[in-house]
C-alpha cells in the first residue's frame, strides 16, 4: 500500500481527533467521576440561621469576618475592584433589594447584614461551570470549590446571584498579613468563595463563622427536625435573599423586630 | 545560496559546543540531588517510614498526592488509615509537610535537579524553615531510610547528616514528570 | 495550495509585517498579563467579564454570518453568491480562530483550559460551546480548501463535500445561539435573561457578518482581478438591511417589555446604558454612537444613490460593523453585570493592556484572513484568466 504525505497528514490528524474524543467519552462514563461527586462525610442539607436580633455588637460582627479570614487566609484587598469576599455585610436594601421599599424602620436600614454563599439547593454556578470545579456534595449539600481544577472563565461568577464569588485578579499572598499555616492559600486566576467551613465540620468542629458569633448563627442539618437550625427556624419569621429565583437558598434570617411593630 | 556546506558544519560544531557546555554545568549534580530527612519530627520517630515505602513514594508520590487531592477536595474523605499505630489523614499541609518540614532541603532538591516544576506552593503555604535548621544537632541519631540498598550505604557514614540518595531514582523521577503538571 | 499565500506584491507584504507587528504587541501585553494576572484589565468583582468576551460573543456573530452566503448559494442555487461564497467561508476560519483567542484571553488558569475536555461537563453551556465551534472551524476550513482546490485544479468538489456544506448550514445557527445561551440562562441577570436573546444575536450577526464582507468584497475588487460580482454585493446588502431591520425591532421588543412592565431588575441595565444610573454614565457615549450609527447606516443603505456610490457604501457598511460591535462587543455584556447583585453599580472601562492583546488577537485574525484570502484570490484570478 502506498501513502503519500497528505494521506499520511490526514490519517494522523484524524486518529489524533479520535483519540482525544474517544478519551473524554471514557472520562464521561466513568463511575469514578460520578462517585467523586457524590461521597462526603456528613449526611444532609446543611444550613445556617443568622439571628439578626442576637448581633447586639458590631465588634460580634466584626470578629466574625475576621475570624473567617484569619481561618481561610482570605486576602484584605483595599481596591474594591479586586476585593475577595467570603463573608461580610451589607445594607438590608442591598442584600435584600428586590424586598426592599422607601418607608422602612431607621434600625432595620442601618443594621449591617451579613451575607455569604447560600450553599443552594439548586446552584447556578454548579450549572455553568465547565469543568465541575465548583460542585454540589450530595452529602451534605455544600457547595465546594476545587482550586486546582478551575480555569478561571468566572462563569460563576456572573451566574451567582448573590455576588458571593470572588476571583483572584491578582497574587492574593501580599495581601495576606499573617499567613495562617493550617489552611492553604489561593493562586492568581482562580474564583473563591465561602465553603461552609468544610476543613473544621470534616474534624467535627462548627463553622469559624458560627463560633464567633456569640448565638446569633446557628449552623446544621436542615433535614433533621431535632436539629438547632431547625428549631430556631420553627419559633422565628425567617427569610432568605433572592427565594424567586429558586436557586434554593440554605442561609436563612431571622431579621427581628417584631416587639417593636 | 545561503546554506553552503561550510555555514552547516560551522552549525554544527557551535551546537555540540552548546551541548558539551550543558553537559559540564551539569557536573556537580551528575551524581543526583542529595535530600534531606533530617527534621525533628521525622528524627523523633523510632521506626522511620513514610506513609508508604520510599521507592514507592519516589516514584509515586506525584500521582498519590493528586488522587489525595481528589478524594478530600472532591469526596470529602480525608482519612487514609492507620501506620504504625498511628492516624494519618490525606493532607499536604497536615501530614507530609508535619514530617517534611524542610521542602528546600527536600522536595526541591529532587524537583529543580529533575526540572519538574510544581505549582503546590501558589497555594499551600511553606513551613517556616529557620526553625528546623536550629535542631540539626539531634541529626546524629542514624537516619534510618528503609529501603534503597545505596540509601544504607551512605547511612554507614555516619557524619554527613544528609541522606543521600542516589540516581537510581533518577529515572522514575523523570518518568512521572506528566503527574506532577497539570 | 499554501504556498500561494507567500506570494503578493509589496502592499501585501508590508501588511503581513504590519500584522505581526501588532501581534507582537499583543503577544508582550498578554505576557504581562499572564504574570501580573487578570488585574492588569478593566475587569472587577462586579464587572467580571469584559472586552474579551464582549469580543468573543461579536465575532461568533461574524463567523455564523458565513451561512448568509452559503445558504442561498448552496440550498437555493442562488447562483448570483458563487463567486463570494469562499470569501464568506474563508471570514468564518479567522472569526473562530479570535473567538477561541479571546475566551483563552481570559481565562485566569491558561494552562488548566484542558480542562474542559478532560472533565467534560454536560450540564455547562461553555462545553458546547468549545464543542460547536471548533466543529465549525473544521467544517469550514475543510469545505473552504476543498472547494477551492477542487476550482484550482479545474475539477468538480467531491461529492461528499456537500454533506459537510449541509451540515453547517444549521451548524452556523447552532454557534450562536449556543453561545447567547451562556448569557440567557443565568438567574438574577434580569438584562440576558430574555428568551430573544438568541434570536438577536442571529439578527445582529446576519447584519454585522456581511456587512464586514462586502467591504472586504469591494477592497478585493479594488486591489486585485478578481470580482465577486456586483449583483452578489446587492443581494448581500438587502441581506443587511432586513437583518439589521429585525435586529432594531428586537431592540423595540426589549425596550417596550423593560419599560412598559416598568419592572425596576428589567429596566436597570437598560437605564444605565442610555441615560446612566446612580449618577455613573461611562457607557452611554457609547451606546448612542452605536444607536445613532446604526440608523442612519440603515437608512444609508435603503438609499439607492449610496447603494450606486462605493465609497459611501462601505461607509454604510462600517457604520453598520462599528453600530453592532459597540452594541454587542461592549454595551451587551457590559450591561448584565450592572447594576450588580446588590443593586449598585461598578462601572468598567478597558485598560491599554486589554486592549493591546485585543488588538493582538484582532491582528491574528486579519492576519488568517490575508493569507486565505490571498490564496483564494490567486486562485480565483487564475480560473478568470482560464475563462477569457
Amino acid at each position: 500500500m502506498s501513502l503519500d504525505r497528505r494521506d499520511f497528514l490526514k490519517i494522523t490528524a484524524l486518529t489524533a481527533l479520535f483519540g482525544l474524543g474517544s478519551a473524554s467519552a471514557f472520562k464521561l462514563l466513568s463511575p469514578d467521576e460520578i462517585l467523586a461527586n457524590v461521597e462526603g462525610a456528613a449526611s444532609g442539607q446543611l444550613g445556617m440561621v443568622i439571628d439578626m436580633e442576637l448581633f447586639q455588637t458590631p465588634t460580634t460582627i466584626e470578629n466574625v469576618i475576621e475570624a473567617c479570614n484569619r481561618a481561610h487566609n482570605v486576602p484584605s484587598i483595599d481596591n474594591t475592584k479586586h476585593e475577595i469576599k467570603w463573608i461580610w455585610t451589607e445594607k438590608y436594601e442591598n442584600a435584600f433589594p428586590e424586598n426592599t421599599s422607601e418607608h422602612l424602620s431607621e434600625e432595620l436600614k442601618a443594621k449591617p447584614f451579613l451575607v455569604l454563599c447560600n450553599h443552594c439547593d439548586h446552584p447556578a454556578c454548579v450549572r455553568v461551570c465547565p469543568t465541575q470545579a465548583t460542585f454540589k456534595r450530595k452529602s451534605d449539600g455544600i457547595v465546594q470549590m476545587d482550586y486546582h481544577r478551575c480555569i478561571g472563565c468566572r462563569f460563576c461568577m456572573a451566574a451567582c446571584p448573590y455576588g458571593s464569588r470572588s476571583f483572584n485578579w491578582e497574587n492574593p499572598r501580599k495581601y495576606i498579613k499573617d499567613v495562617n499555616p493550617d489552611y492553604p492559600t489561593r493562586t492568581i486566576g482562580v474564583v473563591e468563595k465561602c465553603n461552609f467551613c468544610i476543613e473544621r465540620i470534616e474534624r467535627g468542629l462548627k463553622p469559624a463563622c458560627v463560633d464567633a458569633s456569640e448565638g446569633a448563627m446557628v449552623f446544621g442539618k436542615l433535614d433533621d427536625p431535632d436539629s438547632a437550625v431547625r428549631a430556631a427556624l420553627a419559633t422565628n419569621y425567617a427569610v432568605t435573599r433572592k427565594t424567586d429565583l429558586g436557586t434554593g437558598p440554605n442561609v436563612y434570617y431571622i431579621i427581628g423586630g417584631q416587639e417593636h411593630a | 545560496m545561503i546554506f553552503g556546506k561550510k555555514l552547516i558544519i560551522v552549525g554544527m560544531v557551535i551546537l555540540l559546543l552548546f551541548a558539551a557546555l550543558s553537559l559540564s554545568c551539569n557536573k556537580e549534580s551528575a551524581l543526583g540531588p542529595k535530600l534531606s530527612i533530617d527534621t525533628p519530627a521525622i528524627n523523633a520517630m523510632t521506626n522511620k517510614q513514610c506513609v508508604k515505602p520510599a521507592a514507592y513514594m519516589r516514584a509515586n508520590h506525584m500521582t498519590m498526592l493528586n488522587s489525595w487531592r481528589d478524594t478530600v477536595v472532591r469526596g470529602g474523605d480525608r482519612n487514609l488509615g492507620e501506620i504504625d499505630g498511628v492516624m494519618y489523614e490525606k493532607s499536604l499541609q497536615h501530614t507530609c509537610l508535619k514530617c517534611h518540614s524542610n521542602p528546600s532541603e527536600f522536595c526541591d532538591k529532587c524537583h529543580s535537579y529533575a526540572s519538574v516544576k510544581v505549582y503546590c506552593w501558589d497555594c499551600h503555604v511553606r513551613p517556616k524553615e529557620e526553625a528546623v535548621k536550629t535542631s540539626n544537632e539531634s541529626s546524629d541519631n542514624k537516619i534510618n531510610l528503609p529501603v534503597e540498598p545505596k540509601v544504607e550505604n551512605s547511612k554507614s557514614s555516619n557524619e554527613s547528616s544528609d541522606t543521600k540518595i542516589n540516581p537510581q531514582a533518577e529515572q522514575k523521577v523523570e518518568d512521572s514528570k506528566g503527574g506532577v503538571k497539570e | 495550495m499554501l504556498e500561494k499565500a507567500l506570494v503578493g506584491s509589496k502592499a501585501y507584504y508590508r501588511w503581513i509585517f504590519f500584522l505581526l507587528a501588532v501581534i507582537s504587541v499583543g503577544v508582550l501585553a498578554y505576557i504581562r498579563q499572564f504574570n501580573l494576572g487578570l488585574g492588569v484589565t478593566g475587569m472587577s468583582r462586579d464587572v467580571s467579564f469584559g472586552f474579551y468576551i464582549g469580543q468573543f460573543t461579536y465575532f461568533v456573530g461574524v463567523a455564523a454570518s458565513a451561512v448568509m452566503v452559503v445558504l442561498p448559494y448552496y440550498l437555493h442555487n442562488y447562483k448570483r453568491f458563487g463567486k463570494i461564497t469562499i470569501l464568506g467561508e474563508f471570514l468564518a476560519i479567522p472569526a473562530v480562530i479570535m473567538c477561541v483567542l479571546f475566551i483563552f484571553v481570559d481565562v485566569g488558569q491558561p494552562i488548566r483550559i484542558t480542562n474542559v475536555l478532560l472533565h467534560p461537563t454536560l450540564n455547562a453551556i461553555v462545553f458546547y460551546d468549545v464543542v460547536v465551534l471548533n466543529g465549525y472551524l473544521m467544517l469550514n476550513l475543510i469545505i473552504g480548501w476543498y472547494m477551492l482546490s477542487s476550482e484550482a485544479r479545474t475539477v468538480a468538489p467531491p461529492k461528499w463535500l456537500k454533506i459537510l456544506i449541509y451540515i453547517s448550514i444549521p451548524w452556523a445557527v447552532s454557534i450562536h445561539t449556543v453561545t447567547a445561551f451562556l448569557y440567557c440562562g443565568l438567574p438574577g441577570r434580569h438584562f440576558w435573561l430574555t428568551a430573544i436573546t438568541a434570536a438577536r444575536f442571529l439578527a445582529s450577526a446576519f447584519a454585522s457578518g456581511p456587512a464586514f464582507l462586502v467591504i472586504l468584497a469591494l477592497l478585493v475588487r479594488r486591489c486585485s482581478k478578481f470580482d465577486p460580482g456586483q449583483r452578489a454585493i446587492d443581494g448581500i446588502l438587502n441581506i443587511i438591511s432586513y437583518a439589521m431591520l429585525i435586529n432594531l425591532f428586537f431592540i423595540g421588543l426589549e425596550l417596550f417589555t423593560a419599560f412598559y412592565s416598568g419592572i425596576p431588575a428589567e429596566k436597570n441595565s437598560f437605564i444605565y446604558l442610555f441615560a446612566g444610573l446612580d449618577g455613573y454614565h461611562k457607557l452611554v457615549p457609547v451606546m448612542w454612537t452605536s444607536m445613532i450609527l446604526a440608523f442612519t447606516s440603515l437608512a444609508a443603505l435603503l438609499t439607492p444613490a449610496v447603494r450606486k456610490n462605493e465609497n459611501m457604501l462601505i461607509a454604510a457598511c462600517l457604520g453598520i460593523h462599528v453600530a453592532l460591535w459597540l452594541d454587542k462587543g461592549f454595551g451587551f455584556v457590559i450591561g448584565g453585570f450592572i447594576p450588580n447583585p446588590f443593586d449598585r453599580v461598578t462601572e468598567y472601562w478597558p485598560t491599554i493592556n486589554e486592549l493591546l492583546v485585543t488588538a493582538g488577537v484582532w491582528a491574528i485574525g486579519f492576519l488568517v484572513l490575508s493569507i486565505l484570502y490571498r490564496i483564494a484570490i490567486t486562485v480565483k484570478e487564475q480560473s478568470v484568466s482560464t475563462d477569457h
